[in-house]
């Protein structure tokens, strides 16, 4: 799995883990953008840094909802050094949902499915570059479009 | 509060906010999930559910031997088991897919026999490539390396035919 460094294309590889409580310390509004923390006990958090660094370049919450075989990305963000059109990063966002997704196949051999509730001028976006399903409130990907952003983002 | 100097895209790159729903909001959110994932399901093929869970164990596989924890469960009889087992198979009918014994399928199902790289290859190509030779193959290193690490026994009765030991010590 790996990130484009937007200054020469390069390809750098990227590894996602559990947050543990220490890191906290770190996560910072500023830089992460919302309050992650008061999250840390109702879903499971997980930080992406490049390969065998300790820098978070982004971080997802995800709970899970086994009676449905679905994890539901409660939030996610990117570090504030990887926004708009200065940022020196791209698909870290991609790369977050996309490890969502192998762990809905990993915990549900069924139906996984990875869902989110957008807002709603962002819905369309999300829609358009992750083929997401419209489901009205909530938007969602299962089957061959689960499978798709897998191969995608996993692919070196 | 998100910059107002980014635009749409730009923010969905970077965020998926969280949404605030009543409790009610969100149950008639789910609901209408529920709903629209039960519409997909009914049109949802054999051949689907069969990759979600072919998928699935090539995960579970990458994640343990990549992982350093060491499961005596999870060996190779034991992956070999849920291949079979999701392919919808009798140990019979493999067997012949894969052109051994059924006695040859049993000593590898319960560890009382090493698979060689002819059959692991032939499991990679059984599962169209989906599950590599070479994780097979590392499986079974994981394993081995278990055993090099720990097995006293295997030092002490190797020692009585090992002569003229190197007198260094590094």
């Amino acid at each position: 799995m790996y990130l484009i460094e937007c200054a020469n294309q390069n390809k750098v590889f990227v590894s996602i883990r559990k947050v543990q409580t220490e890191d906290f310390k770190t996560i910072t509004i500023k830089r992460y953008f919302f309050k992650w923390k008061a999250y840390h006990n109702t879903c499971e958090i997980f930080k992406l840094t490049l390969l065998g660094k300790e820098d978070i370049l982004g971080l997802i919450a995800i709970i899970d909802r086994p009676s449905e075989e679905r994890l539901e990305i409660k939030l996610l963000a990117v570090s504030n050094e990887n926004v708009g059109q200065k940022k020196r990063y791209d698909r870290i966002a991609g790369c977050l949902i996309a490890f969502a997704c192998r762990n809905a196949i990993k915990r549900y051999n069924n139906f996984p499915c990875v869902s989110l509730t957008p807002k709603t001028e962002l819905k369309k976006h999300y829609i358009h570059k992750y083929g997401m399903f419209d489901a009205g409130r909530q938007i969602y990907l299962e089957e061959e479009a689960l499978i798709n952003i897998i191969n995608f983002y996993y692919n070196d | 509060m998100i910059s107002k100097k980014l635009t749409t895209k730009e923010i969905a790159d970077a965020y998926i906010p969280p949404v605030r729903l009543s409790k009610k909001e969100q149950q008639a959110a789910d609901l209408e999930l529920a709903r629209h994932r039960q519409s997909r399901r009914a049109s949802s093929a054999e051949k689907q559910q069969l990759k979600i869970k072919l998928l699935q164990l090539k995960f579970q596989l990458e994640d343990y031997i990549k992982g350093e924890e060491y499961n005596p469960d999870l060996n190779f009889g034991y992956f070999l088991k849920q291949y079979i087992q999701l392919s919808n198979k009798k140990q019979k009918d493999f067997a012949e897919d894969v052109d051994i014994s059924v006695l040859q399928l049993s000593h590898y199902l319960n560890n009382r026999r090493e698979p060689n790289n002819n059959f692991i290859v032939r499991l990679e190509i059984h599962s169209n490539n989906t599950i590599s030779a070479i994780n097979w193959f590392r499986l079974l290193e994981k394993e081995k390396e278990h055993v090099l690490i720990n097995d006293k026994t295997i030092r002490n009765k190797e020692r009585l035919h090992v002569t003229n030991t190197l007198q260094v010590t590094l």
